[in-house]
Parts: C-alpha cells; structure tokens; sequence
C-alpha cells in the first residue's frame, strides 16, 4: 500500500476516533474536508473508510433528512449517537419523553431533570425550563410526572411504567438514600 | 507449614501479661484459609464463654491470607477478630482495615498477630521481620492516632507500617476504632487494646510471599481483571453521568470521572477525564471520592486519591483544606464513605456556610472525620449520630444529665449549625466526660443506662436492626430478605458488600436479573429496590452466596467493597463478571488447585464456625428468636402501604419467618432454632465444634 495512503488513513481514524471520545459523529463533508485539508490529492474516501471498518468498528447512523454520519463504534455507543443525532434534530421533547420512559420501564428508575443539562442533551437551563413546561401541557406525555427528593432534586418517570409511590421511593434513595447507606 | 506458597507460614503470638513471643506454624489453620478464619478459630479454641472483652483473657487476632501481599488486587485488608464490646452479650465480631498494614504483616512473615493478656503499663509492639520486641508506649499514652503513628514511625522509619488507637481506645470507650495510615480504620475494637495497654503495632516487613505460580500467569489474571473485570469503587461498572462509550449510566454510581472534573489541588490539576474500561493504567482516576463523599465544592481541595496496597480503585479522598486549621487540626485529611458522613450526622441541625457558600457539610464531614480519627472514636456504621439526635430531640438528655453538665454542653453551636460543636462532641466521649459520654457505649447500653424504650428501638428513624444494638447496613433496603437475612447473621452490623454492589452496580434491571438467574438458578432471586416480591428459595441461594463470598473474602484476605467480580464494565462481555477469579489467583499463588466450589465450602466452614461460636457463647440453641431477630420498623414502616408494594422496603413477618426457615436450610442449620446440626459441622470438618456443642447440649 501507497504510505502515504496508509499515513491519511491513519489520520482519518484518529480524526472520527477523536471526534467520537468527544461525543461527537462526523458528516462525510466533514471528513472529505479533514482529508483536503491533509491532502492534495483527490483520495478516495470510501476507501480509505472501509479500510477502518472493523477496527474503528466503524458505523453510520442517518438523520430524518437522510444525512449520514459516522462513529467509531469502540468510542461511542450506537445509544449514544441516537441521542446526538436526535439533538441535532431539535427533537429534544420526544427525546426527553423516550429517555424518561426507557429508564422507567428498564432500570427501573425516575430520571433527574438536571441530566438534560449534560452531553450529549446541553440544555440551557432555560431550554430545560421550557421543555418541562411543554412536557407537562402535552398530551400526547401526559405519563411523565414529577417527584422531588427531599434535597430538591427534581425527577421525572412515566406512570405507564411505575407507579407515584414508587417513583418517590427511589428519586429519594437516589439522592438521600444512598448516601446515607455507603 | 511445609508449603508456604501464599501463606507467609508463621503466627506471631504476643503475650503481654508475661511478655512471651513466639511463632506457630499456619497450617493448623489452612482449612480455615486465613484472616477471619483463624480468627474465629482462635476464638473458639482459647477463649472461654464469659469472658468479657476488656479481660486478660480476651484475645484480640489481626489477619491476613493467602491472598493478602501477593499482588492480587484489592488484597491488603487486616481482619480483625475478638470480643465486640457493644454487643450486649460481647459475642465475636470482626472489625477491618485496609492501608498497607495487611500486606506488611505478610512480607514481616506473618500470616496473623494473636494478642493476648495484658502489659502492665503503656506498650507499643514493634515488629521488623523475625525481630520483635514490646517497647515502652509511656510517652504515646495519651497521645492522639495522628501523634501515636508519628512516634512510631520515628522510632522505626517512615517505611513502617502502623496501626495505633486514640485515647478513646485507652479510656476503654466501647465505640473505638484501631487505625492505621491515618485513616484506615477497624470499628469497634479500639478499646480491646486499650485494655491490654497496647497503644499501637509497627511493622517493617522486608521479605517477600512466595508465589508458587509462574509470575506471567499472575500478571496476565492483573491485566484481565482490570482490563475487563472491575469498575470503580463499590465495583460499580457504570459512569455517573452520560458518556460516549458507555451504554448505562447511573447518578448514585462512584464512578464519578467525567469531563472537566479534576482533582483540584494537585499540582498541576489532574483532570479525570472520562475513564472507559481497557485501560489498566487509569483505572485508579474512576473514583473522585472527595466529590462524591463531600459534594462539589470538594475538587477544589482534592489533592488526589489513596487507598490500600495493592489496589487500583483509590476510594479515599486525600484533601488540603487550609480552612481546618481554624478549628485547632490539620489542614490535610484522608478518608472515605461512613468516616466522613458519620461525623455528619452528629451535626442533627445541619451546618451552615462557613467560610463559603455551599461549605457546610463539607467542614462538618473533613472536620468530624479529623477529630474522630485522631481520637479514635467509632461510629457504629452511624448510630452515633441518630443516637444523639434521638436523646436531644426527644428531651432525654435532658432528663439524664445534671443540669450543670447540660448546660455546659454548646448546644448553641449546634442550633448554629456551627461544627466547632464537634469538637466538643468528641471530646467528651474520648475521655468520658460526664453522663454524655456514655453515648461512646453503645446502643444497646444506652438504652439499658438510660431507659431507652420501644420508641427508641423500634423507630424507624434510629435504623436499629437488631436487640444485639447494631444498625441496618445493606440490610432491607439492599435486596429485600436478602439483605434482611444477610444482617441477622453476625453479632455486629453486617459488612456484606456482595448483595449491594450487586444491586447498586448500575446496570438496569434486567440484566442484573439475567445475571441472578446465572448465579442463583433464577431471576426471582433478584428484587429491584423496593418492588419486593414474597421470599423464594433463590433468595435464599443469594443471601448464602453473599455472605459466603464475604466471609471468603475476609479470609483470603480481599477487600469485599470490590469483590467479587459479579458484573462487568464491557459490553462485549454483555456485563457478565468472573465470580471464579478468587480460586483463578489462588491457585497462581499457592500452586494448588483451588476450584470456585472448594473455595465457597471452606468460606461455608469459617461461617457456621461463626455461627458455632455464637451458639456457644450465647449458650442457647434458639438463633431464631434469640439471635436473628429484626426490630419492629422493619415490619410496621410505611402504615398506609402493605408489603410488597412498590415503593416501600417493609417485610412481612411471617415471610421473613420463612425466610430464616429457607437460609437454614442451604445452610444445613436445623430448620427450627438455626443452630448448625452435628451433620453439617462434620461434613464442614467441624468434629471438634460438634463435640464441644454436644457435650454442652447446645446441639439442635
């Protein structure tokens, strides 16, 4: 093989490697743009992509428009770029009521609101503000409560999985409970 | 011992009534593998019912096995065995401490240290290798641990080893710890050296264990454990917060590395990062401990994370707080979980803002773990703060105490929410200052000293789990029955970590479930936290399990906070654990082969010699309604809601009845009284146990 080639191919694993540890999935443009940038040459992409397929485990995962972007599958999981590719969608109600009804149907457990403030969600806290309020007035989420714990953290679940009760019971071990049982 | 492979080969016995040392082969106790093993064997051998903890007669076994200084992570813990002052009846009761003492007993040679009788005066037991001697502790009576550890060391050498007690110990307080590294603490038998005037333990070990495996063998086992078997402190396999490479995570999880979270004072900051399993080298950077124990405003202070020798997960949170210096200790303090919360919760109304905003725990918890450290004073896994919230709110303290004394107590700082009010606290518990002080005794004896009733027993606030004066740890809220029988069985709180790092592992329901059923026969053996099922004879399975694989743990000696390797950070491995690495290391290191199931039967035979021990001393056959009994709260919390419903952890009578009833049968135990049939001690290699139950008619 050409080692220049081999050098690019490199390059272009560390470049999706690096962008995935950092919660990020990468347009072809993207990529085709970080190759200019490294060569003058016309390369080509897709086979310098599936050279690092199964190392990488390199994946692609598409956007409602049809856009596809890739991950390397050994730094983000499949989960996780879903929820990226939703956030950059602005499909952040639905995504709050799917994560709050998965973690109540799953784990089980309520979700504490704040976590939309973390990667991959970064709300604003006005952002966050907002979609609880439009969540609250939604019909179509009117299975997500609210609970609090008894240093004021905020939870939300969705009754369809478990019950008030319930839902109250462990937002309070999560935050209290826990703590006090090491 | 002929093969010494593991085992160091030689028991240090010190008698400190005639000054006599002398070494014995371990072998005689192989069967019982180590640490908590020869400790109760000790115990049940050589000293008599009755005795009472603080008598010449008492003996006090500090433990090690043939794990501990191999190399094998998480393997430096000490267990200590003897009589447990709290306990109403001072039945045995192991107490246990990491650092690097465990690990150098075993390159000093020895695979444990029995202290017996009693010194005259102040002694300090001075071990380097083959060369011990009993040396004059007069100028360190009297002095705090921190104190007490200095002189030590500047006797022997910074490289010394040194486990000492404060004056707490000396002044024989039952709530006392024995400490080494300034930090690692074993509650509850502080005041056993005490009475023996032994003020502390230096070791210098310069040999090394030999491993009778091929060296490679045991570092690969390294590499593959930390590689794709444990996780962070807890063995919690998930991060807290939502990360690229991780499929789960959970907020409650000590795996706290993320992102922008450094360990703030060191010098440059040490950013954690995001930790993703693979990596041996960074698996140490999982645990920012300070932030999790002390809340955010911790990194700043957060110089980095120790923890015990030989072990990657560094659970103690080391912090420069020049702030402290205010209140007459230190700036810098080391500690972790329950030693910083239990200080805490003396502050019953809270602290406020000190010196910043959002300070006020975090004085109150790095302060109170400082003054209680130094002092060597023990929490009782927390009973000491419910304990006093209880007999200042309900006007007890009040009615017990002088009214001089009360009014010199500050409880204006404690309204205040100030924590100079700890040091007050402490103090007069250390020295026995007044009535107060018999807070230091213990539950059980306050409540007999000061007529505390059934509302003090039986409320749920005070978590009390059992008539024996112990509180709940990972008991009913920790797997249902589970827990509850895992915490009927000992003579103090129990120290299981099995069940609860299971349940708390991070991992959503249905895989933990998948794993239960892989383990116990079935999923029904595991319940999710409070959505309790009725008793089932998988539980059962479980309960067993959990305390087999403690015990096990106790023994070899491994910490049980990270073992036993149930579930797994790696998804290729679909979560799944390794619960067969115990017998993988031992065979490595001793060269024989120990297999999963010969390893659990001879932790089985250390625990229902356990429960032998306590048949005898208790001199009843009846555990069921003497021993394993739970207080009221248990059945009678949460009155609008019925057991089994989701949302509250309340237990049913009769199912916990059925419960004790299942566990003694996977034990082998007679199903009516729970006591060990002569049967099942035979079968354990228990001959001796059975006769001497026997010829005391204390046999079902």
């Amino acid at each position: 093989m050409d080692e220049n080639l081999e050098y690019l191919q490199e390059d272009v694993a560390d470049f999706i490697t690096m962008n995935s540890r950092d919660g990020k999935i990468v347009t072809l443009e993207e990529i085709e743009t970080f190759i200019n940038n490294e060569e003058d040459d016309l390369t080509d992409v897709s086979e310098i992509l599936e050279s690092m397929k199964s190392d990488l485990d390199l994946k692609t995962i598409d956007d409602s428009e049809g856009n596809t972007f890739y991950y390397a599958g050994v730094e983000m999981t499949d989960k996780y770029a879903g929820i990226v590719i939703r956030v950059k969608e602005k499909d952040i109600l639905k995504l709050i009521g799917d994560t709050v009804r998965e973690e109540s149907r799953r784990y089980p457990r309520p979700t504490y609101v704040t976590m939309f403030n973390l990667p991959p969600y970064n709300l604003t806290e006005g952002e966050l503000e907002e979609m609880l309020a439009e969540l609250s007035n939604d019909s179509e989420y009117n299975d997500l409560k609210f609970t609090k714990a008894s240093n004021g953290t905020v939870f939300v679940y969705s009754n369809k999985h478990m019950s008030k009760g319930y839902a109250d019971y462990l937002a309070e071990w999560i935050e209290v409970g826990q703590d006090e049982n090491p | 011992m002929a093969v010494s492979y593991g085992w160091a080969g030689k028991i240090l016995r010190v008698n400190l009534s005639n000054g006599r040392i002398t070494t014995e082969d371990t072998s005689k106790y192989k069967d019982y593998i180590g640490g908590m093993g020869i400790g109760y064997k000790v115990l049940f051998d050589e000293v008599p019912v009755g005795t009472h903890p603080h008598d010449a007669k008492n003996k006090i076994v500090f433990g090690t096995g043939p794990l501990t200084g191999s190399g094998a992570p998480c393997s430096s813990r000490t267990n200590v065995t003897s009589l447990f002052p709290t306990n109403p009846m001072h039945l045995v009761a192991d107490s246990h401490m990491g650092g690097n003492f465990a690990a150098s007993m075993k390159y000093a040679g020895y695979d444990a240290i029995i202290v017996e009788g009693k010194a005259r005066g102040p002694v300090w037991l001075r071990i380097e290798d083959e060369k011990v001697s009993i040396e004059d502790a007069s100028k360190m009576w009297g002095q705090g641990i921190y104190n007490t550890t200095a002189l030590v060391a500047s006797e022997m050498g910074k490289e010394a080893s040194i486990a000492a007690i404060g004056q707490a110990g000396e002044n024989l307080v039952n709530l006392s710890v024995i400490m080494n590294g300034y930090s690692h603490s074993a509650g509850g038998h502080g005041s056993i050296l005490g009475a023996k005037k032994l003020k502390a333990i230096g070791i210098i070990g310069t040999g090394s264990l030999k491993i009778a495996g091929n060296s490679k063998d045991l570092l690969d086992t390294n590499s593959y454990m930390l590689k794709e078997l444990i996780g962070a402190n807890n063995n919690h396999v998930v991060p807290s917060t939502p990360q690229p490479w991780a499929e789960f995570d959970s907020k409650g999880s000590r795996w706290t590395a993320q992102k922008g979270l450094y360990w703030g004072a060191a010098e440059p900051p040490v950013e954690t990062g995001e930790i993703p399993p693979g990596d041996i080298k960074t698996v140490g950077l999982r645990t920012q401990k300070g932030v999790k124990d002390l809340g955010p405003v911790a990194e700043k202070y957060t110089k980095r994370m120790g923890g015990c020798q030989s072990c990657p997960i560094r659970c103690f949170s080391q912090l420069e707080i020049p702030q402290l210096e205010k209140y007459g200790v230190s700036r810098f303090v080391s500690n972790t979980c329950m030693g910083y919360s239990a200080p805490n919760g003396v502050m019953i109304k809270g602290t406020v803002d000190q010196f910043e905003k959002d300070d006020g725990t975090f004085i109150s918890k790095t302060l109170g773990s400082q003054l209680a450290d130094d002092y060597g004073v023990w929490c009782n896994y927390g009973m000491l703060g419910r304990e006093f919230k209880y007999i200042y709110e309900s006007g007890k303290l009040k009615e017990v105490l002088s009214e001089e004394e009360y009014n010199s107590i500050p409880f204006d700082l404690l309204e205040a929410g100030d924590p100079a009010f700890l040091k007050d606290f402490y103090r007069r518990i250390t020295f026995k200052e007044g009535e107060f002080s018999h807070l230091g005794d213990g539950t059980y004896w306050i409540a007999e000293r000061w007529n505390l009733g059934d509302d003090f027993w039986h409320g749920k606030a005070q978590k009390i789990w059992s008539p024996l004066g112990y509180p709940v740890h990972h008991s009913n809220e920790s797997g249902a029955q589970v827990g509850a029988l895992i915490s009927c069985m000992f003579n103090r709180d129990s120290q299981s970590h099995t069940h609860q790092n299971l349940i708390q592992s991070g991992l959503p329901a249905d895989i933990l479930r998948e794993v239960s059923a892989e383990l116990w026969g079935s999923e029904e053996a595991f319940d999710f936290p409070a959505k309790y099922t009725p008793m089932n004879q998988y539980k059962a399975k479980f309960a067993k399990w959990s305390i087999v694989r403690n015990v096990l743990h106790d023994s070899l000696t491994v910490c049980n906070w990270m073992w036993p390797m149930m579930v797994s950070p790696v998804k290729s491995r679909n979560y799944r654990g390794d619960t067969a690495l115990e017998s993988k290391y031992m065979s490595i290191v001793t060269g024989e082969n120990y297999t999963e199931e010969a390893l659990d039967l001879a932790a089985e035979r250390v625990f229902t010699l356990h429960r032998a021990l306590t048949v005898k001393q208790m001199g009843t056959v009846d555990m069921r309604n003497k021993h394993d009994v739970m207080m009221d709260w248990v059945y009678d919390m949460d009155t609008d809601m019925e057991p089994f419903t989701e949302g509250t952890i309340k237990m049913d009578r009769e199912d916990m009845q059925t419960a004790l009833t299942m566990f003694y049968e996977e034990m082998g135990w007679d199903k009516k009284t729970g006591a060990p049939t002569k049967e099942t001690l035979n079968r354990l290699g228990l001959d001796f146990a059975a006769r001497e139950l026997e010829s005391m008619n204390l046999l079902p």
